[in-house]
Order: structure tokens, then sequence, then C-alpha cells
């Protein structure tokens, strides 16, 4: 379902909003004339079958990709080469796939301190307040017994968490989720939906979370979209603001 | 040994293995981990082709060889940024031109080449003072570099979008990189020799990849391997009177096998 009747004028209300957003790649119709809109501080999943478009979708909404037509809003403000920068570091995203040679050098915590990079990109030392934001974002997802570890020997879910780690730290008012229960044992998957249902019951981010697990969704996405061939075909649960 | 340490030229040496095992070793640690080796590779048989042009043509080979690095790595590696490069294609291709360039024009040198075969092999024992002066400078800006942009590099390591996405300027740091590859490779060519001389910057990193999962680890340990690499190769070179710059890779390359087989990373 489009949502064609949205008003032409932004709604301070939405974290994100797309108008009529088409995306052609390499001669193919990625994204056809696609519109939503997801208020603050909701967490919404889209859901679809494999080359339907959610990824790329995620994508452009946080500016990786611009599209072919239509408009992209973050927090208000038209997504275009001037503002790109600016919003990003609004964004947190996770991507499918992190994979990195498992003997990389890299910690846990180092990791996690990326996401703090949002703040000033020139700064050579953490702060209070970082330090602050890296414990917190460890002590949301339960990953403060892994900071240490080399992040390449973690496991899938472990990995996951501390990606989500990661988000939480950078303080961006929207997160975008790219499959994060893909190749997860069930335990890890529900290690990784309690760990974004924590991150959303405790702070007022939104999140955008796609996945082809429809029976899996974290308790805290009270609505869905789904996307089949490039476009929005359906939608359920309830919407925040319903009724603009 | 201790008499030749009183002559100018075995100082000189002596200080030149230190930077350029230093430099080497530090700027090689970003070029393994951010997996441009192939790009480095270009980058030297360049500045190689580079110095050999400027020698055939009367002017300063130092110049010329760094313009050449540079322009390699400009040309290679936003095409790597933008296309997914079958690098084995690329090799071959630069590699076979420029080494092509290269021996063409040595071929094509009237009168003595012993300038040029100092640079494809290298002659550390004929450093002068202006030689050590750069060098010095290049290994003072490698490691600060280094230093300042530490935990930006770091974070562009891990995944470069993501670090894009959280403000780091990912494209300037990656280009600077190859800036500084370019000029540390350029101005070790008189040390090691152009054909070996990526070999110090890949043999130390890759060495103390082995041994660590901590990045200032392994940034020290490549330091002092590549440090190692250069005096020991020089010491042997004297007692065994050999090419010094293919001992000093020998060496790198021996530290490398014995790094990998006690690694605890296998």
């Amino acid at each position: 379902m489009n949502s064609r009747q949205s008003s032409k004028k932004s709604n301070p209300t939405d974290s994100v909003r797309l108008d009529d957003v088409s995306l052609v790649l390499n001669g193919r119709q990625i994204l056809r004339d696609v519109s939503l809109r997801i208020g603050f501080h909701e967490c919404v999943a889209i859901v679809g079958p494999n080359g339907a478009g959610k990824t790329t979708l995620l994508k452009v909404i946080c500016g990786l990709l611009s599209p072919s037509a239509g408009r992209v809003e973050i927090l208000g403000t038209r997504l275009d080469r001037k503002s790109l920068q600016r919003l990003q570091r609004q964004i947190a995203y996770l991507p499918q796939d992190v994979s990195i040679d498992p003997r990389t050098p890299i910690s846990v915590e180092e990791v996690i301190e990326i996401g703090r990079f949002s703040q000033g990109w020139l700064r050579q030392r953490l702060s209070a307040a970082d330090r602050a934001a890296i414990e917190e974002a460890m002590r949301v997802t339960g990953i403060a017994n892994l900071r240490g570890r080399p992040f390449g020997l973690l496991s899938a879910g472990q990995k996951q968490r501390v990606g989500l780690a990661r988000a939480l730290a950078q303080e961006a008012s929207i997160m975008l989720l790219d499959e994060p229960l893909s190749n997860l044992d069930p335990e890890a998957q529900q290690d990784v939906c309690a760990a974004i249902d924590r991150i959303h019951a405790s702070t007022d981010v939104t999140v955008l979370l796609v996945t082809h697990l429809i029976e899996k969704i974290p308790a805290c996405c009270r609505r869905t979209l789904k996307m089949n061939e490039g476009t929005i075909v359906g939608e359920t649960g309830i919407q925040a603001g319903a009724g603009v | 040994m201790s008499d030749i340490l009183g002559y100018q030229f075995m100082q000189n040496a002596l200080l030149a293995a230190i930077l350029g095992g230093l430099g080497c070793g530090i700027i090689g640690v970003w070029v393994v981990l951010l997996r441009i080796p192939f790009i480095g590779v270009a980058m030297s048989h360049a500045a190689f082709a580079g110095a050999i042009i400027a020698l055939l043509i009367g002017l300063n080979p130092l110049g010329l060889a760094l313009v050449a690095s540079i322009l390699a790595a400009a040309i290679i590696g936003p095409l790597s940024d933008r296309i997914n490069l079958d690098t084995n294609l690329s090799m071959g291709i630069v590699f076979s031109m420029l080494v092509g360039i290269a021996f063409l024009g040595i071929g094509l040198m009237r009168g003595p080449r012993t300038e040029a075969l100092n640079l494809l092999w290298g002659n550390i024992l004929t450093l002068e003072r202006g030689d050590l002066i750069l060098l010095a400078i290049a290994t003072v800006v490698t490691l600060a570099f280094t230093a300042v942009c530490y935990r930006q590099l770091r974070a562009i390591i891990f995944n470069r979008m993501i670090a894009r996405m959280s403000g780091i300027p990912d494209k300037l740091l990656f280009y600077g990189t190859l800036l500084i590859s370019g000029t540390t490779i350029t101005l070790n060519l008189k040390t090691i020799g152009g054909l070996l001389i990526f070999s110090l910057i890949i043999n130390p990193p890759l060495a103390a990849y082995q041994l660590t999962y901590s990045l200032v680890r392994m940034l020290i340990l490549s330091a002092l391997f590549g440090i190692a690499s250069c005096l020991v190769g020089l010491w042997l070179s004297y007692v065994f009177d050999l090419p010094t710059g293919a001992i000093i890779i020998l060496t790198s390359g021996i530290i490398l096998i014995i790094c990998n087989l006690l690694s605890p990373k296998r």
C-alpha cells in the first residue's frame, strides 16, 4: 500500500519520510514509487522475500544510494548532497554483513568507539561522555564481558550485539538494521531481539528493521511494512500519530 | 666490526637502516590492514620506473620517482574504489608495463649504469647526508600521521562504509596513506632498491600480524621487525660480503616465516 494520501507538507513528528521514491540501478528498477512515514520513536519492521528491495531501501534512507526519483526526508530535512554528512551522523546503520578477517587487530570496545566519531571525527581522545555512552551501550546490549575480545573471534550473534552497541553509542536519532537476525541460531536470535527491545525501551531512537524472518520480529516493532518487487504492498499494525 | 663503525658511510647506513625499517614498518601496517598491497606494489614499481627515466633524461631520480609513485596511486586508488577491479589483471598490466619501462630505460643508458643499478638493487652504503635528512623527515611524517589519525584509520580498517557514515573522511585518509606510502617507497629506493622495497613494507607488518590482536602492539612489532631486518641484513651483508638489499629482504622473510610458525592465530 503506498500512502499517496500523505501531505506534501513535512510533518515534524516524522523521523523518516519517503515520497514516491524510485531507484533504477544498472537498468533495473529496484524501488518503485515507495512512500512511507516513520514517526519518532517508532519501531517498524520491513519484511519481504529476498530481492524485494529491502536492503536497497535502507541504503536510500541512509544516503548510501541516491534515488532516481522522489524525495527522502530525515528528521524533517530533505536528504541531499548538502545535508548528507550532517544527517548521516543522525543515522546508525547496521549493514547485513560486517565480515572481517578473524585475525584483524580490533577489539569489541574499539569497534563500539567508532560510533562516537559522530560527535566529531578529529578528536584524539575519548571524553568522559564518550566513555559513559560506550559503557551504557555495552550494558544495554549485554556485552560488557566481551569488551577486550578480538571482534573477529566472536560468534555471529555476539557480533550483531556489538553492532547494536556501536549504533547505540552513536546516540543517533534513527537506527537502521539490515537483517540483524540472519545466520543466527534461535538462541542468538532471541538475544538480539531482546537487545533491540531494550534499546528501544531505554532510548528515544526510531528503529527501522529489515528482515525476511516474519516470525522473529522484535516485540517493540508495532508496525510491519511488507515489500515485494521494489514497492510496499501491505502494512499491519498501528502507525504512531495515526490519523494524520 | 667496531672499526668499520667509525666510518661515516657505515654510520649513515646504520641510521638509514633504522629510519627505513621504522618508516616502512609503520606505514606497512596500514597498507596491509587496508588491504591495498597491490596498490603498494604498483607504486614501488612506478617509483623505480620514474627514477630510471629521470636518470635517462638527466633529472634528479627522487623527484620523478615520487611523482610516478603518486601518479600510480592516483590512478589505481580511485579505480579500485569505484569498480570491483580484478586485482590480478590490474597487477599483471601495471607490473609488466612499469618493469618493462624501467628495464628499457636501463637498456637505453649509455655509459656506466651504476646509479641505475643502485636503484634496482639498493645500496645503503652510498647514502649521503641529504638522503638521510629526507629519510628522517619522511619517517617523522609517517609517525605523526599514524599518531594523529590512529583511531580514524582503525575505524576505516574495520569497515570503510561504517567509518564514513560516522563522519570520518575515509577517502581523504585512504589517499593520505597512499601518499605517505609513495613517499616512503621513493625515499627508500636507494636503501633497498626498487624491486625489493615493497617486501620491506609488507613483511614486517605481516610478521607482526601473526603475533597479536592489538593494533598498538602490531605497530610496535612491525617497526621493530623492520628495524631488525635492516640492521641484521646490514651486518650479515658486511660479514659475508653480500648485496645488502637482498639480505635485508631475506632477513625480513625469515622473520615472517618464524612468526607464522609461532603464531597463536594458526
